[in-house]
């Protein structure tokens, strides 16, 4: 479990790297960038579902340009080390409470870090997909199905395949 | 099965699933039914921020998710615009409390009082058993009002 949670770690630290700049590409402008990236961030995410939509009946094709950045891509290298840095914070913190009150050790550092920055990332390219989902364009439905094709991590291409075939016409 | 916020008054009004003088959190795979919808969701814009939902089988569930919506839940829900999310708001860290998808490093001395202090939380609800010598109708903004700026930041504290 350990060694397959690393190597996920691994996989997915190898796609960082090529997203920086991405959306100057894109015709999105810094406030329409940031509606995309409230989305692929969110935890409550309907308000920013909602806005997210918005953006794509004005600007469909740049909004799933984007979205599919994210999808392939997943964040940029800055934003992965501002998670890493909160969850070796959060490992630090964590684990003097544990042991303040007694209870079993966490995982080792290194895993719990590998762990925990596997799933941001894959958070982040699951919702990626979504959006695509949930905006329906004939573009974004194309990104879908070039998606498939591609070695992505297990839970993003099943998230993938759920965008594609099962989504509601609309979010509740 | 009640899955979602639009459904909120009719869990309110189930005692045999919600409980009017506690926090009630539903524990389920996906919030509406819908994979990778929302990790987590506070009923707050359906008049009951006392209800929040927490999808576990959400791909990324991130460890702060159920303080988040229980922040919600204690008045942090202004400027109502954006939901008292703090993610890319100038004066707030990426791991505040109301941004971070990751982990909590931070949470601002204006949202403590807000948590504390405001009409809006939980704790000063009407019938409220914990009374506040100061309760404060908190404003509609980042900046300071009726209450302190939400910005308001004191470097290394809380410890």
């Amino acid at each position: 479990m350990a060694a397959v949670s690393f190597a996920r770690w691994s996989g997915t630290a190898a796609l960082l790297g090529t997203l920086a700049c991405q959306d100057a590409q894109t015709g999105l402008s810094p406030s329409d960038h940031d509606t995309v990236l409230r989305f692929l961030n969110c935890i409550d995410c309907l308000i920013p579902l909602d806005s997210l939509r918005a953006l794509a009946s004005r600007k469909p094709d740049a909004t799933a340009d984007s979205l599919n950045g994210a999808l392939l891509n997943g964040p940029g290298l800055r934003a992965v080390t501002a998670a890493v840095s909160a969850f070796n914070a959060g490992y630090g913190r964590d684990s003097a409470w544990r042991l303040e009150h007694g209870l079993d050790r966490l995982l080792r550092r290194e895993l719990y870090v590998a762990q925990d920055s596997a799933g941001y990332i894959e958070g982040y390219q699951v919702n990626g997909a979504m959006g695509l989902g949930w905006i329906r364009t004939p573009r974004a439905r194309a990104y879908l199905d070039s998606a498939l094709t591609k070695p992505l991590p297990p839970p993003v291409l099943r998230a993938v395949e759920y965008a594609r075939d099962s989504l509601p016409s609309r979010p509740p | 099965m009640k899955t979602q916020c639009d459904e909120a008054d009719v869990i309110a009004s189930d005692p045999a699933i919600y409980d009017a003088s506690r926090i009630n959190v539903y524990f389920l795979r996906d919030y509406a039914g819908l994979t990778n919808l929302t990790p987590g969701y506070n009923c707050w814009q359906q008049g009951h921020p006392e209800i929040a939902f927490i999808s576990w089988g959400n791909t990324h569930l991130p460890k702060p998710t159920l303080a988040h919506e229980l922040s919600h839940a204690l008045g942090l829900v202004n400027p109502h615009a954006v939901g008292g999310h703090t993610y890319l708001v100038p004066g707030f860290g990426e791991s505040n409390l109301m941004a971070t998808n990751t982990d909590v490093t931070e949470i601002t001395v204006g949202q403590l009082y807000a948590l504390n202090f405001s009409s809006s939380s939980w704790l000063n609800r009407t019938g409220s058993p914990f009374l506040r010598p100061v309760v404060r109708s908190c404003q509609d903004s980042w900046i300071a009002g009726a209450c302190p700026a939400l910005t308001m930041l004191e470097p290394g504290w809380p410890p």
